[in-house]
C-alpha cells in the first residue's frame, strides 16, 4: 500500500467521483444550507468530521462484528444505528469540551444524522474492499469534497442575490441550473487521473 | 431455523441496547449546565421547528429568548396562552405582542378588475407575472394562481374569484405567503386590525381608476379625514400606523373606492352609565366628533350616531362611567 495508492483515493473521492457532483449524495444539504458562504463552511466542516468518524466506526462494525457472525445482509440497518448514535455521542462531547466548535456547528450536526452521504461513505467503503485506513482516507476526503463543493455553492450564490436573472428564473430555478453547470464542471476531473 | 432470526435479532437489539445505555451514561456524564429557563420556555413554544421565526428551530428561539431578550412573538405559531407563560417566565410584558395574520392586499375579481389579454400559460404566479407584467390590468395586482396558497402549511390561503382569500383563523402568520408572492402583495398585520387597505397598488390614481373598480387613487380623503394622524400616504398608497389607529373607520366611510376593509366585529360606541356620571364634561372636550350630548349639569348622553367608538371620552372619564360596547 504505496502513499500514491492513498493519494489516488483521496482525489478520487475529493474530486473526481465527487459525492455531491458525481455521485448525487448529500444534494438536501448542498442546495439547502448553501445560501451564505459562513454556514456552508459550518455544514462543510460538520460533514467532515462526521464522514470520517463514520468511515472509521462502520469498517469496525462490518469487519469484527458482522462479517464474523456472517450477518452482512444488516449492513444497511446497523450502519444507521451506528451513525445516528456516534452523531449524537459526538455532539454531547463536543457541548462539554468545546462550546465554541459545538456553537459553530450548531444544528448541522444533528442533522448530518440521516445524510446519505455519510450513509453513503460507510457503504462504498465495504463495497470497494477498502482497508481502515483506505476507508478512513476515503471518508475524510470525502467529506472536503463536500465542503468545497458546498462553499463554492455558497459563493456562487451570494453572487447570484445581486444578479439579474430572468423572473422565471429567481430562487431555486436559478440554483438548480447553476448546481447543474458546476457538475458539469467537476466531470472535468474524471481526466485528472489515468 | 430458529438461529437464522435469533443472531440478527441479538445483534441488533443488542447494539440499539448498548447504543442507548452509553448515550444515557453520557448524557449525564457530559451534561453541561445552561439556564434552566431556557428548558422551560422550550416547553411552552410549539416544537413544530417551521423557522418561522428565523432562529434555527424552536431550541435557538428559546435560547434567542431567554439570553439575547430576542421578542417573545417571534413564534408567530404560539398561542396567546402559550406567549403569556414565556412573558411569565421571562419576566417581559406580553401585552406588547400582537398576533399578526396575513391579509392579501387586493380585491381585483374579475368584476372588479380589468384583464388585459387572456393568459393561457403555466397556473403559477410567478409565471404569469412574467408575462407582460400579468393579465390583469394592474401590475400589483393578486394573479391568483395560488402560490401562496401552495405554500401555506395550514391551507389557510383558498383562492376565491382570481383572488387569494386569508383565513384568519387558520393563519399561524408565518409569513410563508408573503415571501412566495410574487407581487409582493400579502402583509402581515395584526390580527386586531379594525381597518386594512386592501390595495397594494403604488400607480398614479388615473392609472388605476382605468384598469380597476376597487383600487386605491391615492386620493388622500382617508389621510385628511383620520383624527388620530394614524394614516399617511406613502408612494401613492396610504399607509396605516396600528400605533396610532383607534379603530373610528372614518376612513373606510371615507373611501370613494371603498378599498379599506373594516372589521364588523371591531365596530364600537360609547356607553355612559348614568349612575356613575358626575356632569364633569370632560367627555365633551375629549370627544372630537361631537357625539357627547348634555352640558352644564346635565347627566351626559352619547349620541349613537356620531359616536365611532374611537374611546378617547372613556380615556378622560374620572369616574370611569363611559364603558365601549361592541355593535
Amino acid at each position: 500500500m504505496s502513499f500514491s495508492h492513498l493519494a489516488l483515493i483521496a482525489i478520487s473521492s475529493m474530486l473526481v467521483n465527487n459525492f455531491v457532483m458525481a455521485k448525487f449524495l448529500g444534494c438536501c444539504p448542498f442546495l439547502g444550507v448553501s445560501g451564505k458562504i459562513k454556514t456552508a463552511v459550518g455544514m462543510g466542516v460538520a460533514v467532515t468530521f462526521v464522514m470520517a468518524l463514520a468511515s472509521l466506526f462502520t469498517w469496525l462494525v462490518q469487519y469484527h462484528l458482522l462479517v464474523p457472525l456472517g450477518l452482512g445482509y444488516l449492513r444497511t440497518i446497523a450502519f444507521i444505528l451506528v451513525i445516528a448514535a456516534l452523531v449524537q455521542f459526538v455532539e454531547m462531547v463536543i457541548q462539554k469540551f468545546s462550546p465554541a466548535l459545538y456553537h459553530s456547528l450548531g444544528v448541522y450536526l444533528p442533522l448530518i444524522t440521516t445524510n446519505c452521504a455519510v450513509l453513503g461513505v460507510a457503504i462504498l467503503n465495504i463495497d470497494a474492499e477498502y482497508s481502515l485506513l483506505e476507508a478512513l482516507i476515503n471518508g475524510t476526503f470525502g467529506g472536503l469534497g463536500f465542503l468545497l463543493v458546498i462553499v463554492l455553492m455558497a459563493g456562487i450564490r451570494e453572487k447570484l442575490e445581486t444578479a439579474r436573472i430572468p423572473a422565471a428564473l429567481r430562487g431555486f430555478p436559478i440554483t438548480l441550473i447553476a448546481a447543474g453547470l458546476m457538475a458539469i464542471a467537476f466531470f472535468g476531473f474524471s481526466g485528472l487521473i489515468k | 431455523m430458529f438461529e437464522a432470526f435469533a443472531w440478527p435479532a441479538a445483534l441488533i437489539g443488542g447494539m440499539g441496547l448498548l447504543f442507548g445505555v452509553l448515550l444515557a451514561v453520557a448524557s449525564k456524564f457530559f451534561s453541561v449546565q445552561g439556564d434552566p429557563r431556557i428548558d422551560q420556555v422550550r416547553e411552552c413554544l410549539p416544537g413544530a421547528n417551521c423557522g418561522a421565526c428565523g432562529f434555527p428551530g424552536c431550541d435557538g428561539l428559546a435560547k434567542a429568548i431567554v439570553e439575547t431578550s430576542a421578542p417573545i412573538n417571534s413564534c408567530t405559531v404560539a398561542s396567546a396562552d402559550a406567549l403569556k407563560k414565556i412573558a411569565g417566565l421571562v419576566g417581559s410584558n406580553v401585552s406588547e405582542f400582537k398576533q399578526l395574520t396575513a391579509v392579501v392586499g387586493c380585491l381585483s375579481n374579475e368584476h372588479n378588475m380589468h384583464i388585459k389579454y387572456n393568459y393561457q400559460g403555466l397556473e403559477d404566479c410567478a409565471a404569469a407575472a412574467a408575462v407582460a407584467e400579468g393579465y390583469k390590468a394592474c401590475r400589483f395586482s393578486c394573479l391568483g394562481f395560488g402560490n401562496c396558497m401552495k405554500v401555506c402549511p395550514t391551507d389557510a390561503i383558498s383562492i376565491r374569484e382570481q383572488v387569494a382569500f386569508v383565513d384568519e383563523d387558520k393563519c399561524i402568520a408565518c409569513g410563508k405567503c408573503a415571501t412566495a408572492c410574487p407581487r409582493g402583495i400579502i402583509m402581515m398585520l395584526p390580527k386586531d386590525a379594525p381597518v386594512v387597505i386592501q390595495c397594494r397598488s403604488h400607480s398614479r390614481g388615473k392609472e388605476v381608476r382605468d384598469s380597476c373598480n376597487v383600487g386605491c387613487i391615492s386620493c388622500g380623503l382617508c389621510e385628511r379625514n383620520c383624527k388620530f394622524g394614524a394614516i399617511k400616504i406613502i408612494d401613492n398608497l396610504p399607509v396605516i400606523d396600528y400605533e396610532k389607529c383607534r379603530g373610528c373607520m372614518i376612513c373606510a366611510e371615507k373611501c370613494p373606492r371603498k378599498c379599506i376593509w373594516l372589521d364588523p366585529a371591531m365596530v364600537k360606541k360609547a356607553f355612559v352609565n348614568p349612575d356613575k356620571c358626575t356632569a364633569c364634561g370632560k367627555c365633551n372636550t375629549a370627544c372630537a366628533f361631537g357625539a357627547i350630548l348634555g352640558d352644564a349639569a346635565q347627566i351626559r348622553q352619547v349620541q349613537g350616531d356620531a359616536c365611532v367608538g374611537c374611546g378617547l371620552c372613556k380615556e378622560r372619564c374620572p369616574t370611569g362611567a363611559i364603558t365601549l360596547i361592541k355593535q
